[in-house]
């Protein structure tokens, strides 16, 4: 928790600024600590991104956006604990979940009672409003500005048969209901593209050693490792790879890899990874407003200068940006905002363009929201 | 599974169970005092890496140097184990709490390295040879693992040795045996007491510096390192120094083997169910004496 404490700092000032003045209250929870850090805090970076330059143009109506912050940890007891206190004690207005699928889908046990607009901009499961309303649809209360882990997987099923034109792939994938629901989805997609699986490994996020899996890999001639988990063990897996002199079998890995994280730790090992995310490669799409969102990004999190913006960072910010506009047309009643937020029609974020509609609450499209993206010199450039 | 890739296995399960044997060896100078085991031991390791992170890394200080710096500063960590945790605790009590207290010490120091340096892993450079592995015959290798364990292999035979043969090693077994009659033939028992806890930090962050290359410096792995290296422990013998590395290779053996002829799914019941299989069979551990 790097930045707890400036955030207890600013949080601390703007409770005495809530007592002086009426704000608007936000709530949002995430891994701010724990293996999964890195989704949290550039998430919250993304949300507070926007909440700045809305105080900064006088806030909506006159009053300032107040963002209640909570570290859930990845655990859903805590995500439960936190969003209890955010909307009875606190009176949030809208609900941002945690990255994470678990934490995300427990809080919908208090928003949906409650009638909180709940905001989706980083959980990628598709358990969590599932697009075409099957099996269940969407919480009414509930839109989602990020992409899903099933586009995910029949992006990187294509582009592994029609681009890379791999013959046999292995499914490398972690424990957490993340890992499993990846696994599920490539494997579908992957019956559907006709590539036959010759193996398929699963081990802890806190797993060391990636060789009996890489030599069994090897061993069934597999052109191509398919990998759904997190950044720091794919760098493991692909530096063992690299050991084991599997330079001619190719990796393509899910959203959560596209931080700086995974280049940071796999240096020249993660050469060449593809993956799947949610934008064009930021630096490289020559986009306006995600340039300059990047050079706001880098100054505020001091990241690496080769490091993109991670496409959750958008999403939230984008988040944040609709729900500025839906309480600036509707106010802060929780019924009039839900109704607000899913009609919101079509509009364009940052370097992607988003479209919601009260029968449609993903905002992102199953076959233009996904691009492959590849590590070339240590930053990331559209795959070719 | 063709023969290359065996030993492909085999060396990558030395290279693991290296480590888990360093961090049992540092178990032992400890247990070797007063019986007592550190099960914070794990974040002295993390400790000792991301200091090297931050001095190899961030100040550009020589791999040497940050080493003997983070072994002071770790050891001095290790003394305040010492006092903290079990000093006070176990005179006043006589009890087995010091299992909580040693146990919790290593929760904080968690928490605050977590505030110091983050949570995520850091990379830390390989400083033996070069990024590109070595090829012998069919098989390849990091020189990284291949330094791992020849230094941790050398480190814990000379450790046997300054046990076995100097004065002051035969001082620490004094101790560990009867600290009173040690203290009654003239033994300074406390400032044995110290050395060995200082060593122990010393030892931590060899551990840390050989590991992180390979591993990441990893603000979350010291809980696994301790409990890896206490299974290390038991199998080897809580007596004995060596018996642990050498507990700590077979379990890397154990683990890496089991993954790769067996599954990877099973591997934590075969290296659990193993330890419980240990202490059925041999109770006091391959090397360990009873009582």
């Amino acid at each position: 928790m790097k930045h707890s404490l400036p955030i207890l700092a600013a949080l601390a000032f703007s409770a005495l600024q809530a007592q002086a003045q009426d704000t608007i209250k936000v709530g949002m929870n995430g891994a701010l600590s724990g293996p999964a850090a890195v989704l949290g805090r550039d998430a919250l970076a993304g949300l507070e991104l926007a909440i700045d330059e809305i105080n900064a143009a006088g806030g909506i109506k006159g009053k300032k956006v107040e963002l209640i912050a909570k570290d859930d940890e990845a655990k859903p007891p805590l995500a439960l604990k936190w969003v209890q206190q955010m909307v009875n004690s606190d009176k949030i207005v809208a609900y941002f979940p945690s990255t994470n699928t678990t934490p995300s889908l427990t809080s919908l046990q208090v928003t949906v009672p409650a009638g909180v607009p709940h905001i989706i901009a980083g959980t990628t499961s598709d358990v969590v409003c599932p697009p075409g309303g099957a099996p269940k649809p969407c919480d009414s209360n509930v839109v989602r500005l990020s992409i899903l882990n099933s586009w995910q997987a029949a992006g990187i099923a294509k582009f592994a048969k029609e681009k890379l034109k791999v013959q046999k792939v292995a499914i490398m994938y972690d424990s957490t209901e993340y890992g499993q629901d990846g696994e599920h989805l490539l494997e579908a997609e992957l019956k559907k593209a006709g590539i036959p699986i010759v193996y398929k490994g699963t081990f802890d996020l806190g797993e060391k050693a990636f060789k009996p899996h890489l030599t069994k890999i090897k061993a069934a001639g597999a052109d191509a490792i398919l990998t759904w988990t997190l950044d720091f063990v794919v760098a493991k897996i692909a530096i063992e790879k690299k050991e084991l002199g599997m330079n001619e079998v190719r990796m393509v890995g899910s959203s959560a890899i596209t931080g700086m994280a995974l280049r940071a730790l796999g240096g020249d090992a993660v050469e060449g990874v593809y993956m799947a995310d949610g934008m064009p490669a930021a630096v490289t799409s020559g986009d306006d407003s995600v340039k300059r969102l990047l050079e706001r990004y880098r100054a505020k999190t001091k990241a690496d200068p080769k490091a993109g913006i991670p496409y959750w960072t958008t999403t939230y910010y984008d988040a944040m940006h609709l729900l500025a506009k839906s309480i600036e047309k509707a106010g802060t009643d929780r019924a009039a905002l839900t109704k607000a937020l899913a009609s919101a029609g079509t509009w364009k974020g940052t370097g992607v363009t988003y479209s919601l509609a009260p029968e449609k609450r993903n905002a992102r499209e199953a076959g233009s929201a996904i691009h492959i993206v590849q590590v070339k010199g240590g930053q990331l450039v559209d795959a070719r | 599974m063709a023969w290359q890739t065996v030993i492909q296995l085999l060396f990558s399960g030395l290279a693991l169970g290296a480590v888990y044997g360093l961090v049992a060896l540092s178990y032992s100078t400890i247990y070797a005092t007063r019986n007592v085991i550190n099960f914070g031991q794990g974040e002295l390791v993390v400790l000792g890496s991301l200091l090297g992170v931050s001095m190899v890394v961030g100040g550009k200080v020589p791999v040497l140097i940050a080493l003997v710096v983070a072994a002071a500063v770790v050891a001095l960590a290790a003394l305040l184990v010492e006092w903290l945790a079990v000093r006070s605790v176990k005179e006043v009590t006589r009890n087995m709490i010091w299992v909580m207290s040693t146990f919790g010490l290593g929760i904080c120091m968690n928490q605050l390295m977590q505030k110091i340096w983050g949570t995520d892993p850091v990379r830390f450079p390989k400083f033996i040879g070069k990024d590109e592995p070595i090829q012998l015959g069919q098989v390849t290798m990091l020189p990284q693992e291949l330094g791992v364990i020849i230094i941790a292999v050398v480190v814990a035979v000379a450790f046997e040795a300054f046990r076995r043969n100097t004065l002051m090693g035969k001082a620490v077994r004094a101790t560990a045996m009867d600290r009173d009659t040690a203290s009654l033939m003239g033994i300074d028992t406390r400032k044995v007491v110290y050395g060995s806890y200082a060593l122990s930090g010393a030892l931590a962050t060899l551990c840390g510096f050989l590991v992180a290359p390979i591993q990441f410096a990893d603000p979350n792995g010291g809980v696994l390192l301790s409990v890896k290296g206490f299974i290390a422990l038991v199998i080897g013998g809580l007596g004995s120094p060596i018996g642990g590395f050498l507990g700590g290779l077979f379990l890397g053996l154990l683990e890496i083997g089991s993954a790769s002829f067996i599954s990877e799914v099973w591997k934590d019941v075969i290296t659990f169910g193993a330890l419980i299989l240990v202490m059925l069979i041999r109770p006091s551990g391959f090397f360990g004496k009873l009582g």
